[in-house]
């Protein structure tokens, strides 16, 4: 036991002199963060819903179809979500490259002339930006869709109108009663959101969409750090090893040791960011739903279930140096594993978006575990099959490590 | 000449032996390839931005009809189907949905008083925990699910009492309808160089396999960097001068990169984003000599692997929020231009951003033969 104590000593000695290192690690990171927080709230994320901004390309100056636009944008309730902008087809690029745009719609000039003689022949295109591009496709999919069902269900009524005129001998009011349908059909598109009443009942149980992001990206941090606890692993030895097994220091207790000395290294790192954060919500720069005018204390009493996760990461992380040959493969793995888990685990996108199997095989992982247990600490509610499934991974992870180097002490 | 170009073969070649007898990196090659071949897989099922919960009552054949319609097509939305409304309420209390429709049990009668009424009043009793665009989106989807119907009975309406064709019957007041019914979408997905968008065979689940991948070859970039430092350490390198070991750090990072670019296109082909051969090939060769070209000027930055292991994180880090991959930020553009990711992720539907990332190579090749030039001078 001695032996261990005193190795895991040495380590701690290591750590100190890496210290300088992972400091600057995580000035850099609160920097990376203050400028992307900064430039979150410069592009009015935290100031209610974000709208869909989509670039209208073409003439629609002058005709109805423009008349059509401007009341979208005046009348329709789509205006709550979408936000149109005439530009030009040199703009519209410019701006959906820029993630100005959640898409491009490109209306061709004869597309008036197209729907008002029921020819539907001629399509108006719709492209979305390349940041969540199958996610764009599948939204504008939607609005399209919805843009389309009315005008063509308008179609059919006033045409069906027109039909019954002509075939019953009274051609003589088809002009005017399509001009009193059209309008009617108009006003009742325009109040189509009368169709449904909306009761909101609030978070009764469950997380709000930014207490969700707060856990990720709280959660993302110590399951990317690998990439920068690669210094720990950077000048190792294996002959080490070997020597430390011949004075009595088996493969486990040198896992133990180290790994002790690698958590130790990884929450040096994390003080900052932490401490930040705390300022930030005890001051109100950060708000939550949840934690509104509550202060820091919420998150502070988070931080046993945050330090539970960040643990088990670094046994993954540790795992993952030990069964690398190599740092330079190490890191590699730290990278995939990382980002791979963090995105299964529904770090980037809600989990909710994804079917449900991938859910499941999300929440099995190491970063669903993590999630899991933070969210129930989050909501106070007990989580205690999360916990048990982090502290199963970690000692997981520290065997398989152990397993590994005792292979290598073995192999020489 | 024939020799020079036959020595560099050799020794590409022996550098490849020497890392594919490493296992972790056979594995390295390898876990990409599984995760694109199981994303790909488990996208398949149903999944959607939002989740809401149905109760549709069994005996209305209008509420049947809406049904039918939200189910029958692609949709951004998962359907959940209920059969109560308190069974559907619960599944929004306890989050597992976001928002539950509950159709009104006389729908067809109401819709049909309505349509004679010509006004709009409540069909479905929508129960959300909150607001959210997603869930305005889906109104939207609710609200054009109803009016096909709903249009329907203001012309049956229209027909009868403002025309005042008494005569027609119902069956013949569909028929004529039908005859003239227009179908089909006005609307057609187009990526951004024009051509088509198989919107059938991917699904956002899978899309952001491309960008995780470009961030991974960065990676492979460096290490390669760390590798050829740690050889540079063990004076492997120590003959070689100044230039030579310039060329010879994008020999070695060339094979690193060689490899990892034909994961790279194998993935993107598993995951079922591949496009266009031709295209595909051109823009992962030019990323790689792009990667290339960034991580040899990280080396001559950072000089030692401890710096190099300082700017990973906050690298991986920037290159998740600035490149396309989940986020699309407005600002930063000039953040944005630093990194190889973000040019491959745009070049692939516009040939614009597959000249610039040329430029940029250029660019980057440039300033690291620079700094390497004063670095020998001083």
């Amino acid at each position: 036991m001695r032996r261990i104590a005193g190795f895991f000593l040495a380590q701690l000695k290591r750590v100190c002199r890496l210290l300088q290192v992972q400091m600057g690690v995580s000035l850099m990171i609160c920097s990376c963060a203050g400028v992307l927080a900064a430039v979150l709230v410069a592009q009015g994320a935290g100031e209610g819903q974000q709208r869909y901004r989509i670039g209208l390309v073409g003439d629609v100056s002058g005709s109805y179809l423009g008349f059509g636009f401007a009341a979208l944008q005046t009348m329709d309730d789509s205006r709550l979500m979408i936000e149109l902008l005439e530009m030009t087809e040199t703009e519209a690029e410019a701006a959906l490259a820029q993630g100005e745009l959640t898409a491009v719609v490109r209306v061709p000039d004869d597309f008036l002339d197209a729907i008002i003689y029921g020819d539907n022949d001629t399509c108006v295109t719709y492209s979305a930006a390349a940041g969540q591009t199958q996610l764009g496709y599948t939204v504008m999919g939607e609005i399209a869709d919805v843009a389309s069902t009315l005008v063509t269900a308008s179609q059919s009524a006033i045409y069906g109108m027109q039909r019954a005129l002509y075939e019953n001998g009274r051609a003589d009011r088809v002009s005017a009663e399509t001009d009193k349908f059209n309008l009617m059909l108009i006003n009742l598109v325009l109040s189509r959101s009368g169709f449904s009443e909306v009761e909101i009942l609030g978070y009764a149980e469950g997380l709000s969409l930014e207490a969700y992001y707060f856990c990720r990206i709280v959660l993302l941090l110590p399951l990317l750090a690998g990439l920068s606890g690669g210094v720990f692993f950077l000048y190792r030895k294996n002959a080490l090893a070997g020597m430390l097994k011949a004075g009595g220091v088996g493969a486990l207790s040198q896992i133990v040791g180290e790994y002790l000395a690698y958590l130790g290294f990884l929450c040096a790192g994390f003080l900052l960011p932490v401490f930040l954060l705390a300022q930030g919500l005890e001051r109100a720069l950060i708000s939550l739903p949840e934690w509104e005018g509550v202060g820091a204390a919420p998150f502070l009493a988070l931080l046993p279930a945050f330090f539970m996760a960040t643990a088990m990461f670094a046994a993954l992380q540790f795992f993952l140096y030990e069964l690398a040959d190599g740092i330079v493969n190490g890191l590699m793995l730290q990278l995939f594993v990382g980002a791979g888990m963090a995105y299964l685990a529904g770090y980037f996108y809600p989990s909710a978006f994804f079917p449900q199997r991938l859910r499941s095989v999300g929440a099995f992982l190491p970063s669903g575990a993590a999630a899991r247990l933070v969210e129930g600490s989050f909501l106070e509610r007990s989580a205690q099959g999360a916990g048990v499934a982090v502290i199963v991974w970690l000692a997981v992870f520290l065997l398989l490590a152990a397993v590994v180097r005792q292979r290598r002490i073995l192999r020489g | 000449m024939l020799t020079k170009i036959g020595n560099m073969f050799v020794r590409g070649w022996l550098i490849q032996k020497r890392l594919l007898c490493k296992y972790s990196f056979l594995l390295l090659l390898a876990l990409p390839l599984l995760f694109a071949a199981g994303l790909s897989r488990l996208a398949k099922e149903e999944s959607g931005i939002a989740a809401i919960a149905l109760y549709v009552p069994k005996d209305d054949a209008t509420a049947k009809q809406v049904e039918e319609r939200l189910l029958g097509k692609k949709s951004a939305f998962r359907y959940l189907s209920c059969e109560t409304g308190e069974e559907a309420v619960a599944l929004v209390e306890a989050g597992a949905a976001d928002a539950a429709w509950l159709f009104s049990e006389e729908m067809e009668e109401t819709l049909r008083e309505l349509a004679e009424k010509r006004r709009v009043r409540p069909l479905v009793k929508v129960v959300e925990r909150r607001d959210s665009v997603p869930l305005l989106l889906a109104r939207e989807t609710l609200s054009a699910a109803v009016y096909p119907a709903f249009s329907y009975a203001v012309y049956e309406s229209y027909v009868t009492q403002d025309l005042g064709l008494t005569e027609l019957t119902d069956e013949m007041i569909r028929q004529t309808y039908e005859s003239v019914a227009v179908t089909g979408s006005l609307f057609a997905p187009v990526y951004a160089d024009g051509s088509n968008v198989e919107t059938e065979d991917v699904s956002y689940v899978q899309a952001p396999l491309r960008g995780i991948l470009a961030i991974w070859l960065v990676f492979l970039g460096l290490a390669a960097v760390l590798s050829f430092m740690q050889d540079e350490e063990r004076g492997v390198y120590g003959r070689l001068s100044g230039v030579r070991r310039f060329l010879a750090f994008y020999g070695v990072g060339g094979v690193y990169l060689l490899d990892g670019t034909a994961v790279l296109l194998l993935c993107c082909k598993l995951c079922g984003v591949f496009t266009d051969v031709l295209r595909e090939v051109v823009c992962a060769a030019v990323f790689a000599c792009c990667v290339l070209a960034f991580v040899n000027l990280l080396r001559l930055l950072c000089r030692t692997p401890r710096w190099i292991g300082v700017i990973l994180l906050p690298l991986a880090a920037a290159m998740l929020a600035l490149c396309p991959i989940f986020l699309d930020l407005q600002k930063c553009r000039a953040g944005k231009r630093l990194l190889p990711p973000w040019y491959y992720l745009q070049s692939i539907h516009n040939t614009r951003y597959l000249y610039q990332m040329a430029v940029y190579t250029a660019v980057l090749v440039l300033i690291g033969a620079v700094i390497q030039r004063l670095r020998k001078e001083a």
